[in-house]
């Protein structure tokens, strides 16, 4: 059962065998395991609970103010600052993501086997769960024929040059290509956990509180005993009447950036002193590709192809479409009469991201006013590889015919012609000259067999903290340089499995 | 009463009224608005749509912002040629001028609040119906039919639908 806002009279207060915060790709998959392994789970959620029916997609201001955070504007603080996004709603990201599915690269699991002491995450033995969580999301390829013209742009531009594309595997049923995965799926294709792990959870009787804010964990003696809140009036964000939840075990589920700082506002301290540190942003940056012939990017399926030739190198390309609120954003500030540019061009831009599996390291902080503040400064090696990334890409839309391409280079808005790539590395750009963004945030509460060199232990619970696990991307040691969903949700059946099994001595 | 019908009868996040002022200023002087394009209640809905996107932000980062646009409008006189005059009471192309000097300031502080104030303009002012008919950009009959189609594929597997309808 869903509990929304609308429904509580009173305070809260419930005891239950585990309680979930967070219900994207990590909360969902653990409180639906442990469900259906029969333990009473509890599940919450800080955001509204808005179906396919719900979503506005002529409203991209309803959009990103009721299913994201922040309305979708957050800031990553540094050199430069990027703005990513996160879902805040039922289903998490997982509700405004493109749905991509990706298994977690193999040189990313032996560098975690090496490196982080994490024995078990050969492909082999992560096999299983991997397929478990693809079945469930229906991680599929795309119908051919639903692709829309950009992805067919990018396709023709790599095998001209002669780059290795593959077709995206998507969790999706029946997608015929609305490309409106960022705003909620309003044809109920996107198998988001909202359409696929929840409605399994509650088909097995499981419990949903929307609107909740978790102000802290509770411990006591070392252990993890329940979680206290409130709920959140939607509308004018009061706090509301208090939540509390006792329960034997906790899974907090929500992102890399507001785990840990949870943890932290609970007072919860990492032995390693690792919790908040190691903020990877795996970020991307956009190129605004202009054709002569008219490509309507919002027609057809979002993403249908990636560009992987250079996946060894940490880099990823692909397409995405943006709406007109985004892309006037997107277009570089320089320019003149952006409503100009968008009434001219806007029907024949394809908008590129290049994603880079950065090495830089930033940290998540609590600032006054319990304020969440990501900060991360992007390397030179990054750099580098963020500017090459940009210039192959411009080179793939060029063979694909673009006469213009706009660059997100301060000082250096917009390239002609394939001639010109060159002088974007004979321009002297810093990293704050390139503008940035990211939706795939891990790693600040790294997973690894010693105490001494992360934050939690290979099953997921929190060194020295007995019945604390931690269940999203934040338990990534490195950036994995793919979409991070299905890793997410891999490594979280395999935490349900633990927790199942070992339940006995959380008792 | 209860808390909950307290709390919904309740105000809303309002941005301040001079603050109103310089972003529908900023509004005008980022986007070049042509005079073919009519929007109905255009500083209304604008600001309904700033003020929906403010009230999600964290206080701090909101009080944050709200500073930044304040001293924006005040501190002309950081730079050469605009006088004591604020943002608000520049001629436009003097705004234009001004906004950017900002945007190339070598006080990287500068350029991340005219970054920040850009994008919520830029989210707010392009999320407009009567801006996305002026660009002839019109997703809703597009997803209309996509969600008819998936629809039917879903009723009838016996029966695929044909390429060319996708």
């Amino acid at each position: 059962m869903i509990h929304q806002y609308q429904d509580i009279q009173k305070s809260v207060s419930i005891s239950a065998d585990v309680c979930v915060v967070g219900s994207g790709a990590g909360g969902a998959t653990v409180a639906k395991e442990l469900r259906e392994a029969g333990y009473q789970v509890v599940l919450i959620e800080e955001g509204g609970y808005f179906d396919t029916k719900d979503y506005r997609t002529d409203d991209t201001i309803w959009s990103t103010t009721h299913l994201y955070r922040d309305a979708g504007a957050t800031a990553i603080v540094g050199k430069p600052s990027i703005m990513y996004a996160e879902g805040r709603c039922l289903g998490g990201s997982t509700t405004v993501n493109g749905g991509m599915c990706w298994r977690t690269p193999e040189k990313i699991m032996k560098r975690w086997q090496w490196e982080k002491r994490m024995t078990d995450f050969s492909p082999q033995k992560m096999d299983r769960y991997f397929s478990r969580a693809e079945g469930i999301i229906n991680a599929s390829p795309i119908i051919p024929e639903a692709i829309n013209r950009d992805s067919q742009l990018l396709k023709l531009g790599a095998e001209k040059a002669g780059y290795e594309v593959r077709a995206n595997l998507r969790s999706a049923k029946t997608c015929v290509g609305a490309n409106m995965c960022v705003m909620g799926c309003p044809t109920g294709a996107k198998q988001s956990t909202l359409q696929s792990y929840i409605p399994l959870y509650l088909n097995n009787g499981g419990e949903v509180y929307t609107n909740c804010r978790v102000q802290r964990v509770v411990t006591k003696r070392g252990r993890a005993i329940g979680v206290d809140g409130y709920f959140v009036d939607p509308i004018t964000k009061k706090r509301m009447h208090k939540f509390k939840v006792r329960s034997k075990v906790v899974v907090v589920s929500c992102g890399a950036v507001q785990t840990p700082a949870l943890l932290m506002k609970s007072g919860i301290k990492s032995e390693s002193k690792l919790l908040g540190k190691n903020l990877i942003t795996h970020p991307n940056a956009k190129v605004l590709a202009v054709f002569d012939e008219p490509v309507y990017a919002w027609k057809g399926v979002n993403q249908g192809f990636q560009i992987t030739e250079f996946f060894e190198e940490g880099i990823l390309m692909a397409v995405n479409f943006a709406p007109p609120s985004i892309a006037a954003l997107a277009l570089p500030h320089e320019l003149p009469n952006p409503m100009q540019i968008l009434k001219d061009e806007f029907h024949h831009m394809v908008m590129g991201a290049a994603l880079i599996e950065d090495t830089s390291r930033g940290q998540v902080r609590v600032g006054p006013m319990g304020t969440v503040l990501p900060f991360y400064n992007l390397n030179s090696w990054d750099f580098e590889r963020a500017v090459r990334a940009v210039s192959l890409l411009t080179e793939v839309f060029f063979k694909a015919g673009a006469r213009k391409c706009y660059l997100p280079f301060t000082g250096m808005p917009e390239i002609q012609s394939i001639d010109e790539i060159p002088k974007i590395f004979e321009k002297n750009l810093k990293p704050k000259d390139i503008e940035l963004m990211t939706v795939h945030i891990m790693g600040t509460a790294q997973m690894g067999g010693d105490p001494k060199r992360s934050v939690i232990n290979t099953h997921g619970e929190f060194h020295g903290v007995k019945g604390l696990f931690v269940a999203d991307a934040s338990v990534f040691p490195t950036s994995i340089g793919v979409n991070p969903q299905l890793t997410i949700m891999a490594l979280a059946t395999r935490t349900a499995e633990y927790i199942a099994n070992q339940f006995r001595q959380y008792l | 009463m209860t808390k909950r019908e307290r709390s919904q009868s309740g105000k809303r996040y309002r941005i301040p009224r001079r603050v109103a002022r310089i972003l529908i200023a900023l509004s005008h002087a980022l986007v070049d608005e042509p005079d073919v394009l009519q929007i109905k209640n255009r500083n209304a809905e604008f600001l309904r749509r700033c003020n929906m996107m403010l009230a999600e932000f964290q206080p701090l980062v909101r009080f944050s912002l709200i500073l930044g646009i304040l001293f924006f409008d005040r501190c002309t006189f950081l730079f050469f040629g605009f006088g004591l005059h604020r943002f608000v009471n520049l001629s436009l192309p003097d705004q234009k001028k001004y906004i950017d000097r900002w945007m190339h300031s070598r006080v990287s502080l500068f350029c991340e609040i005219i970054v920040g104030i850009r994008g919520l303009i830029m989210t707010a002012y392009f999320a407009h119906r009567d801006v996305w008919s002026y660009l002839s950009y019109d997703p809703n009959k597009h997803i209309e039919e996509r969600v008819a189609l998936r629809q039917r594929l879903l009723e009838s597997v016996s029966s695929p639908v044909s390429g060319e309808e996708l």
